[in-house]
Order: C-alpha cells, then structure tokens, then sequence
C-alpha cells in the first residue's frame, strides 16, 4: 500500500501539509523512538524486583540450555520448569541469560528495547493498515510514552507482555502482507510465518490470544483503505488462529487443559474464582476495565499492587461499570454495522477483543494489573490519536481563522494548513497529552526501582493486600540481618516484621506468604521449632512453588531442639530429596542439600551438590561461601585460595565482617596445612 | 523542517523529565543490601 493511497482517504487532520511534508515519514518514526528510548534511560538503574528471581537470577533451567527440548514434554510442569507453559519467553529468558547473564542493567535496557520494538511495529502495521503519517507517528509517540505501561516496561520478567506484542504484531503485518503478495508462492510463505509468529506470541504469553480477531477487525471495518475480500480475510484470519491453537494445544499438553494455573481436579485456591465463584469476581472484573480506561486516559492511581476481591453485580459500582462497558460496546458494533466511523468501531471493538485473555473469563492469579493493559492499549492509544489530532485542528482552526487565504477554493477548506504554526496548533492537544503521560510513566517506573521501594510502595496503595505487607516485612527483615543482633534496634525492626506478618495473616489466612513471614521471623529470633511449624504450613498451604520452602525445611530440621538427632537427619533428609525430586532446577535445593550433608560430615555428597549448585547458578553468593567453608573445613588451603582470588568480585558482595572472616579462615588454615597440589584432599578442588 | 521537529523532541523530553520529577513520591528506601541467599 502506498504512502499517497493511504492518504487518499485519510481524515484531513491525520495528514501533513506540503511544506510539513518535507520530513521524511521515516525520520518522524526514528525521532519518536528516540525520545521513548532517552525517556526510559533511567530504566537502566533499576534493580531486579517481583519475579525477576524467579524466573531469571534463581532459575536454574535458563543455565541448561541442552534441555530445552523439554519444554514440548509435560515433564517441564513435573520439573517445575518456571513459566513452563510459556516455551517462547523461556528460550528468549535462556538466550538473554547466555548474552547477559544475571545483570540487571542490562536486562532492564533490553526491555527497554523491546518496548521501542513493538512501538515501531506498531507504526509499521498502521502504515501497512494504510494509516497517514501523522496519525501513525502520534499513535506510536502515544503508546511509547502511556503511563500505565510503567510496570510492564520496568520490570524484567514482564518483558512477557513486550515479547507477546512484538511477535503478534509481526504476525498481524506478516497476515497483512501476504494480501499483497505477488505470487501465490509468496503468498503462502507469509501465511505460514503469520501462523508461526502467532504461535510464538501466544508462546510468550497468551495475552496475543485475541490478536487474529483485531487483524479480521482491521480489515473488514478498513478505515484508510478498502478492505481485504472475505476469501483474503477468511484465510489471514485462520493462519493466525491456526498459530494460537498451537500455543493452546502446548499448554493442554502441559497442564491438561487450556489453564496452566488450575486444573478441574486440582483447583487453585490462589485464585480468587475457586474460593468466591465466578461471579463475583466478572462483577468486580467490571469496574476493574474501567478503571484501566480511566487510567489510560487519566494516568492516576496507577499502583504495582491491588487487591483481588470479588464484587457484587447490584453494587452500584458495578452497574455503572457494566452500563459504561455496554454502552462503549454498542456504540462499537453501531459504527460496525453501519459502515460509518469505521476508525471508532475498530477502536472500541479492538480495545474489547484484546482485553479478553486478561478479563479473568479464565481465572488467573491476579484480577488485576497496570501490566495487563499493555496490548489493549494498543487501539486505545489510536483513538486517543486521533481525537487529539481532531480536536488540535479543530483548535488551530478556531485559534487563528484570519490566516485562510481569500482566495483559496471553497472545495478545500479542510486542508491542512501550510508552516509550522498550523502544525503547532494541531499538535498542541497530542503534545500535551504525550508529555503529561510520560512524566507519569518515568515517575510511577521509579517505583519499580528496588524490592523495597516497591513493597513500600505497594503498601501504601493497597494496604488491604497480604502479599504486599507479608513482602514489606521480609524486606524488613533483610534490613534486621545488617542490624547488630541484641541492639534495641534490631528488637525494634522485628516487632515491626511480627505487626506485618499478623496484618498479612488476618488478611488472608490461607495464604502461604504470610505463614513464610512468621518462618523468616521466627529464624531471625533463632526459634526453630517455630520456624519449622509454619513453613510447615506454608507447605501445606501452597500450591506451587516451593522450591525455597523445602530447602528451609531442610535446613531447620537440624536445628529443632525438640527432635533427636536421627529424627532431625530423617525429616531434613526427606524434605531435601522431595525438593531435589520436585525442583530439580532450583539451586537452593542443590546448595542446602550440599549444606546438609557438609555439616552431617559427609564431604563428597557436599562436594556434588555444591558444584550441582553452583552449575544451576554461578552468580550465586550462599553456594561460594559455602564451597569455600567446605574447602576449609577440609584443610584444603590450595582450594580455598583458589575461591577466595577467582570470585573475589562476587565474594565483594557478602558483609565485610563475613569477607574479613573468610580470610582469616584461609590463611589459618594456609599456616596449620600448607598446602601442596599432591597434599590436595580435593583433587579437582571445590568449583575449579 | 527537521531542526524544528528535533527541537520538538528535545523539548519534549525536558518537560517529561522536569514533570516525572514533579510527580515522583518521595518513599524512604529501606537499606536492605542482603546478598544471603539464604533459603530461610
């Protein structure tokens, strides 16, 4: 399609006039990234937060890039594989580990990528779509710099919903394209990568689910150029799907059914549908998108954290959301079905298809978030273009109506106007508009900047939530471990942690988080018993993810004053092997099994798992201190030396007290056993 | 034509950075520097 077609019938507040033509289309596109990129600069400073450990610094999977075929195998959920059912997003998160390791600069800059990636592929679907320039570049500018992509921009393992973007909108313009290829063998090339790329954007999350259906919108409302012929259409639209239930069938694979967080056997009672029903939770799922319309629109109260409940459909909330969402609905099928406004059809009606896979018609763990609204915004973010394009010319055509020459012909009124200053005053609305959201955008993203900036954060916002003061108070605790243990000030922090931990358990009193709280609590004062009771609980509790709470319960067993030594050997040795079983990627498993068994005085199993540990996660701190106690304890100075000069950069991380024993330690041992490489008890040493 | 629109950019990004400072929360940071790793 080319540029003068797409402006043939374009509004006249979506084209440039001659003279602001001179810019090229591409150096307005390049321009525009270029300001979101500098704008989410700042990004690049954050830490990791949220699931980051999870999924990337603590996931040991991504180091087994050898195994990766076992993502197509419901062996992964048995391993329990993180984001199993997202095969896309775990190759991208194994090669990204390869290239970038666990640096969180670096991450955070490759979201920062992404997200001017699907800007761009946004712009290049709505050029193919037939769209004029300006209205391509203010929709793009838009969406770069919307407020409420702060959380799914800023925080790296919701790069999900970047990549799913990025991939669906390279699937819709392959669908696009295959309509104008020129052989037929061409034509079904395209096809097939718009099948391929569909089924990798559902892959990475299946947010991209609902996409085939805005491409059939796209192209039969058609508001720039004639649209596809129901054939052309017809098969487009069943290449994409084609790519989804692909996606579909691997999570059915996986899970056994098209849910990867419950099954009809195993309910979850994470989600708030098993414990409410469905009802309450579609009635408050109501209001929920239309405060996401609010905030798109009016970027306040955005919060990395609200707090699931379920609602009542006679609450009046409820009705006005409900009538508010009909209303939008039926003005959208109106314009479809009469062929008139056919830009605000596809808007509303796009902005209803893409909310779908997040609109909790299929339980998910969170009702829910800023991050969710990432691809929905999409059409949101052309409508708003195009009304502030409207309403700028509207403007400049009130501001200054003088300047219209007499002589100029009364069949073209509506012309844009030549120069900067008609350009200006059109632009003004979209100007303000974008630099208004993008200061919120960069200010909500510093909330994001450090875990607890965040769970501070978050408990402010939604001091209702269990999960946001049970997380508050172990970022409390982190703070009780670098306090002087016996110092008023470390009681002081603790009293807090306990308030916390008992808010969270009122809160929610199935909820493992806060039953993990009263654990670290209860480790931090040395009370072990306790300790194990609740994570014991938590256990219980707990549908998933586990893996640090077995490797807690296997480490404490040892130290339960109330059991005997072979009792305490039996459980500890029985919650390790569950946890090896169940979570054979977990480092932290691999790290107290070998903990366990070097304080049992069984070296060579301590040995195994260490360097097991170690392989799963080289970044991590615990694992060399401990491989370097093993070395010392065993007398082998040569050993130790050499953990002690090859990680020394990742040794600066530990406590200064920990780093000055450590040395002390080793030339101890250096002076009792000097060392000689025959004399080494560990041949091969600990790690090299 | 381009100076102007680069001038537009440029501008732009200083009126988001000087409103992002305008509408940051100023939150404490808890000094929380805990390389553990500790399972429990």
């Amino acid at each position: 399609m080319s540029e003068a077609a797409g402006r043939g019938i374009s509004r006249p507040w979506e084209r440039l006039s001659a003279a602001q033509r001179e810019l090229s289309p591409r150096v307005i596109l390049g321009g525009l990234l270029g300001l979101i990129a500098v704008v989410l600069l700042p990004l690049a400073q954050f830490r990791f937060v949220y699931d980051d450990w999870w999924t990337i610094v603590s996931n040991g999977f991504l180091r087994r890039p050898g195994e990766l075929a076992l993502l197509l195998s419901p062996e992964a959920v048995a391993r329990n594989i993180p984001d199993a059912f997202r095969p896309t997003l775990v190759v991208f998160d194994v090669l990204t580990y390869q290239v970038l390791g666990t640096s969180s600069h670096l991450h955070h800059l490759l979201s920062v990528a992404l997200h001017v990636l699907v800007c761009g592929l946004l712009a290049r679907w709505l050029r193919l779509l037939g769209a004029g320039v300006l209205l391509r570049a203010a929709t793009t500018a838009m969406f770069g710099l919307l407020a409420i992509h702060a959380e799914a921009v800023a925080v790296v393992s919701y790069r999900e919903d970047l990549l799913a973007a990025a991939l669906g909108l390279l699937a819709l313009s392959a669908a696009t394209r295959s309509a104008e290829a020129p052989t037929r063998a061409r034509d079904l090339g395209a096809l097939a990568l718009a099948a391929a790329l569909s089924a990798l954007a559902c892959g990475a999350k299946m947010s991209a689910a609902t996409l085939p259906a805005l491409w059939v919108l796209a192209h039969s409302l058609s508001p720039w150029r004639l649209p596809l012929s129901r054939s052309r259409r017809a098969l487009g639209f069943a290449a994409l799907c084609l790519g989804v239930g692909l996606a579909v069938a691997h999570t059915a694979l996986l899970h056994g059914g098209i849910s990867p967080y419950e099954t009809a056997a195993s309910p979850n009672p994470r989600l708030l549908a098993t414990r409410v029903g469905l009802g309450p939770v579609l009635a408050q799922s109501t209001q929920i998108h239309l405060a996401y319309l609010q905030q798109m629109i009016a970027p306040f109260g955005l919060s990395p954290e609200y707090t699931d409940r379920g609602a009542s459909w006679r609450d009046p909330a409820t009705v006005l959301a409900t009538a508010s969402l009909l209303g939008l609905a039926l003005w959208g099928v109106s314009c479809a079905a009469r062929r008139r406004r056919p830009l605000t059809a596809l808007v509303i009606l796009g902005a209803f298809v893409l909310a779908l896979p997040t609109s909790n018609l299929v339980a998910i763990p969170n009702m829910r978030a800023d991050r969710f609204v990432y691809l929905m915004s999409a059409p949101v973010c052309l409508g708003l273009s195009s009304a502030l394009l409207a309403a700028g010319d509207w403007l400049g055509r009130r501001a200054r109506p003088r300047e219209r020459p007499r002589e100029r012909p009364r069949e073209r009124p509506r012309e844009p106007r030549a120069g900067v200053h008609g350009l200006a005053w059109r632009l003004a609305p979209l100007v303000a508009f974008c630099v208004g959201q993008g200061a919120v955008l960069v200010a909500t993203a510093q909330n994001y900047r450090t875990s607890s900036h965040l769970w501070t954060t978050a408990l402010e916002r939604a001091p209702d939530s269990a999960r946001a003061h049970a997380l508050y108070a172990e970022t409390l605790l982190s703070v009780a471990r670098n306090t002087p243990r016996g110092e008023l000030s470390h009681t002081l922090i603790l009293t807090r942690v306990e308030g916390h931990c008992r808010v969270a358990s009122r809160l929610d009193p199935v909820y493992e988080l806060p039953e993990i709280c009263f654990a670290r609590l209860a480790v931090e004062r040395r009370s072990w018993s306790e300790a194990l009771r609740r994570f014991s609980r938590a256990l219980a509790v707990s549908p998933d993810r586990n893996a640090r709470i077995l490797a807690a319960l296997g480490q404490i067993a040892l130290d339960v004053p109330e059991l005997d030594t072979e009792e305490r050997r039996r459980r500890s040795a029985s919650w390790i092997a569950r946890g090896l079983r169940e979570y054979p990627y977990a480092p932290e498993l691999h790290a107290v099994a070998g903990r366990v068994a070097h304080l049992t005085g069984d070296p060579e199993t301590a040995l195994r798992h260490y360097r097991d540990a170690r392989t799963l996660a080289p970044e991590r701190l615990q694992t060399t201190i401990w491989g370097l106690e093993l070395a010392l304890d065993l007398g082998d100075s040569r050993a130790a030396r050499k953990i002690w000069v090859r990680d020394r950069k990742l040794l600066g991380r530990a406590p200064v007290a920990q780093r000055a024993s450590l040395l002390l330690r080793i030339r101890e041992v250096e002076r009792l056993f000097p060392s000689h490489p025959r004399a080494s008890i560990l041949t091969d040493g600990v790690f090299y | 034509m381009n100076r102007k629109f680069f001038t537009l950019l440029l501008l732009a990004a200083l009126s988001i950075a000087a409103g992002s400072m305008a509408c940051v929360s100023t939150i404490n940071e808890l000094n929380n520097d805990d390389e553990g790793d500790g399972a429990t």
